[in-house]
């Protein structure tokens, strides 16, 4: 797979494997920027499809790098890289829907907009009805399921991957995202028959 | 047979994102992200746990030495205190304590010298030799 990476004014296509090369040979900066050039989209689309709005997206997207760059001294090379950042960009997700819940819960403030009313409002939404159906759908499902359907379904990764990810066992995962879809289906299946 | 629909499948179109964002979003995110402004904020959330800890160490301790001196009461030693404790208590305390009243209100004469000399066990030729 190869990104392009602009790094000193230069436009240059580096992998993972020149990524983690960089980072090695003490060019940190660069390795950084590498990392900021290949995945600041991918890790977007993973983040909007948990936080639906885009100015949410956008402030935990910077945390994320900045927990990237900060991590990065502790990066392995045995693990690889995608896998290694999706997961800081997943935690750093579950996190802050963890803390927003609490925080609703303990200010006992009941008028916070759920997710499936800010998709409604949503003026960076551009899809049709049953697009908007689906993503609330996703969002009424259960915190590892909905992980789970969104990196299967939409980034097509396999599970070994999810499970690199995720922590979580092959087989749970399976289970979990067989369930997850079933869910899904059926909650599209109920808008359609409407 | 029927085909079951599966409307996740069928619909391709379900995979795509419908989201958007504001134009140049990715390009302006990119240039903000590499400059030094993230080191910065990564200085600042590495400092500040620590900073935190140290915090709460100060007010620990502070808290824990306020608390300490409130819940042990202040003891003044009665005369059986000094009695039992005797050994440990320099003689001219004895002393002082025996002839303290007189000693605060009178000037100290040469008589009370020899008399406090006698009474911490010098001899009397060395109180002689002192004449």
């Amino acid at each position: 797979m190869f990104n392009p990476c602009p790094y000193k004014g230069v436009l240059k296509y580096v992998t993972d494997n020149e990524i983690i090369r960089l980072y090695c040979d003490g060019r940190q900066e660069e390795a950084f920027n590498g990392i900021v050039n290949a995945y600041t989209e991918r890790l977007y689309w993973h983040v909007r499809r948990f936080l639906c709005s885009h100015e949410d997206t956008n402030d935990l997207l910077q945390d994320i790098f900045i927990k990237i760059w900060a991590a990065l001294p502790t990066f392995r090379g045995d693990a690889r890289l995608y896998t290694w950042l999706y997961r800081i960009a997943t935690n750093e997700v579950l996190n802050h829907l963890r803390k927003r819940k609490f925080k609703a819960l303990v200010s006992l403030d009941f008028t916070s907009p759920t997710l499936e009313k800010i998709i409604d409002d949503d003026a960076h939404f551009n899809g049709n009805e049953l697009q908007r159906e689906l993503h609330k759908a996703i969002q009424r499902l259960p915190e590892k399921q909905r992980v789970v359907f969104s990196l299967r379904y939409f980034d097509e990764m396999k599970y070994e991957d999810i499970s690199d990810i995720t922590g979580t066992s092959v087989g749970a995962l399976k289970a979990s995202y067989h369930h997850a879809y079933n869910k899904v289906k059926e909650d599209m299946q109920k808008v359609i028959d409407i | 047979m029927k085909k079951e629909n599966d409307i996740l499948k069928d619909c391709p179109q379900l995979k795509q994102m419908p989201f958007t964002v504001p134009e140049g979003y990715f390009e302006t995110f990119k240039a903000e992200a590499s400059k030094p402004m993230v080191r910065k904020l990564d200085f600042r959330t590495r400092i500040a746990p620590y900073a935190a800890m140290a915090a709460v160490f100060v007010f620990m301790v502070t808290a824990g030495t306020h608390l300490l001196e409130k819940s042990v009461p202040e003891y003044e030693m009665t005369e059986e205190d000094y009695v039992m404790f005797s050994d440990n208590i320099l003689t001219t305390i004895a002393y002082e304590m025996e002839y303290g009243a007189q000693l605060a209100e009178a000037e100290i004469s040469d008589e009370d010298i020899i008399n406090y000399l006698i009474y911490t066990g010098v001899s009397a030729e060395q109180i002689e030799l002192l004449k």
